[in-house]
């Protein structure tokens, strides 16, 4: 009986050894994580925003079952139409700070909305359209803008039109890193791995009904931060986008977006020298935006001799770097915007306050082109938020930050 | 014969010993295998390295973040993880709990790990829960190991980094 008991107890015992050992290697605070308030989803608050022709304030968003959505405001967003829902066939875009749905307004009444539709495969999506030929007041079926249609990455699109009305789409595009990932796996010679991915664009004369072919504007971007569009003093369209530059260096590329098809692509000028060497992702694309007098003044992210930093500085009408380069007052800043009209310039951003644990919307205003500035403060929040955005209309500065509370919209001037 | 019946009810006891303890792991065996999709809030990352009874590697992740893949599986096929059975952890900054759980964990960069977290509540809290200093760059990754400060490495780990965090003892 006592052997019969010995052995019992034994696989008990052996039982009672393996079963915590089996739960501790899913995780101690296995109960505690069983106990927490009700799962949710992120919302889902990046925005696009745009001025209409008429003066209105349209947003284009998602709710919150990830449904997209149009809103109006006629009065500098101190009142909003209900959201309307577009028919997108159930698609589910994207809608995270750098990768928002996007809205732009164009001749003849032309509106068109642009999202990126994540693919089957984990890190693929392809960029589908919204366009309405009404002011908006109603939209045709969404398509794809790209002519490849690889199960890849076509992401982080940007849409603009230019003063001569030619929309352009510019994206991150890595079909040439998955050509040279299939040249290597068939044992053919490929030099060095490819760095990064691509940013390919497209131009559309005839406000999105249709597109030219898919242009190579630079090999080697970074793969997951925004592209900045700016228009040139000529009429035309300028990109900013961060790159990896030789051997391994995250700065950013500059390039007007022009030329031909059987035109190769010029390599993009530097803009940027902070020389961070990392493979890493920022998620932390830049701004740009044209100054008065020519050349522009731009915003980024980077480590410049280990200092992380928002910084700006101008470049010239080339893209090349022009001056001194400044940190922005703010140890803590992130995902910067940058707008100008004439000597007036905004810079905003939003920087986590640990004291108060929230959010700050901050800007740095300045009336001399950027000579001297003055620190704002504009909101805060406790909750989850998008990346501000700055917008133009006429010659009035606005930034717009979508909080989970509320959507800010806060008209600039360089005064309190 | 003898043997038989003088074996016969040991038999028994073995035989139904033995079948509770094969239904006792087996009851286990689900548990062992079903993973979730855990919450990571404001007090995960402390709740996480006072529990810690291992060294641990945390890869701070986002699901657009290209350079993360490669980072998980460096990391599940390191040797100075084997070693130290050293438990893979991932945080997805970029995706709630119970906003597509089986998809994250059908992801098979995250099949990696064993443990999957993701972000609970505002982000910039989080982050700066974590580290006040970190802007969000990812993969960050802390290796962990009870009694000794975060080593945290941005980007791949070189093997300097891993040799030192194998290395690191309480109070070095």
């Amino acid at each position: 009986m006592t052997t019969r008991l010995h052995r019992l107890c034994a696989a008990f015992s052996l039982a009672a050894t393996l079963l915590p050992a089996a739960w501790a290697q899913h995780g101690g605070d296995h109960a505690a994580a069983a106990a927490r308030p009700a799962k949710t989803g992120k919302p889902a608050l990046a925005v696009g925003a745009a001025f209409s022709p008429a003066g209105e304030l349209w947003l284009s968003g998602l709710d919150e079952q990830g449904r997209l959505f149009v809103q109006r405001s006629a009065d500098e967003g101190r009142s909003w139409t209900a959201p309307r829902l577009l028919d997108i066939a159930g698609e589910k875009p994207v809608a995270d700070g750098e990768n928002r749905p996007k809205i732009a307004f164009g001749p003849q009444a032309t509106v068109v909305i642009s999202y990126t539709r994540p693919l089957a495969k984990p890190y693929t999506g392809e960029i589908r359209m919204l366009r309405s030929t009404d002011g908006g007041a109603s939209f045709g079926p969404p398509f794809t803008v790209h002519a490849d249609r690889q199960v890849i990455t076509h992401r982080f699109e940007s849409i603009a039109f230019d003063a001569r009305g030619v929309l352009h789409t510019v994206w991150i595009d890595k079909r040439d890193l998955e050509l040279s990932k299939t040249a290597a796996a068939q044992g053919k010679p490929t030099g060095k791995p490819y760095r990064g991915a691509a940013i390919y664009r497209n131009e559309s004369t005839d406000g999105g009904a249709s597109f030219g072919p898919d242009l190579k504007v630079a090999d080697h971007s970074c793969e997951c931060c925004r592209i900045a569009l700016s228009p040139t003093p000529e009429g035309g369209m300028a990109a900013l986008w961060r790159h990896v530059f030789e051997p391994n260096e995250r700065d950013h590329g500059f390039a007007l977006l022009q030329g031909a098809a059987s035109e190769p692509p010029a390599a993009p000028v530097r803009a940027s020298l902070d020389r961070w060497a990392v493979d890493a992702c920022p998620h932390h694309g830049p701004g740009l935006t044209p100054a008065e007098g020519g050349g522009y003044h731009a915003v980024w992210f980077g480590l410049r001799g280990g200092e992380a930093a928002v910084r700006y500085g101008r470049l010239d009408a080339q893209g090349r770097p022009l001056g001194a380069v400044q940190a922005l007052p703010d140890a803590g800043a992130e995902h910067a915007d940058v707008i100008a009209a004439g000597p007036e310039l905004a810079i905003v951003w939003r920087s986590f306050d640990g004291a108060t644990q929230s959010q700050r919307l901050r800007a740095w205003l300045s009336s001399d082109g950027g000579r001297s500035f003055q620190l704002r403060e504009l909101a805060a929040t406790g909750l989850n938020n998008d990346h501000p955005r700055l917008l133009r209309h006429g010659q009035r500065l606005y930034a717009l930050w979508r909080t989970q509370e509320q959507i800010h919209v806060i008209a600039l001037k360089n005064s309190p | 014969m003898s043997l038989p019946s003088r074996t016969r009810p040991e038999a028994r006891w073995r035989t139904q010993a033995l079948g509770l303890a094969a239904w006792l792991l087996l009851a286990a065996a689900p548990a062992q295998a079903k993973r979730q999709v855990e919450a990571f809030d404001r007090q995960a990352w402390a709740q996480l390295q006072a529990s810690l009874k291992t060294p641990a590697l945390v890869v701070f992740s986002t699901t657009d973040c290209g350079h993360c893949p490669a980072v998980l599986a460096q990391l599940a096929a390191a040797p100075e993880r084997k070693r130290q059975r050293a438990p893979l952890i991932a945080v997805v900054m970029d995706q709630a709990p119970g906003e597509d759980d089986s998809g994250l964990l059908a992801n098979p960069h995250y099949k990696r790990a064993d443990r999957v977290f993701a972000f609970q509540g505002q982000a910039a809290a989080l982050r700066y829960s974590v580290d006040p200093g970190w802007r969000g760059i990812t993969p960050y990754i802390a290796l962990l190991r009870p009694g000794r400060p975060v080593q945290w490495v941005l980007g791949p780990p070189q093997a300097e980094d891993l040799a030192a965090w194998t290395r690191s003892r309480p109070g070095q």
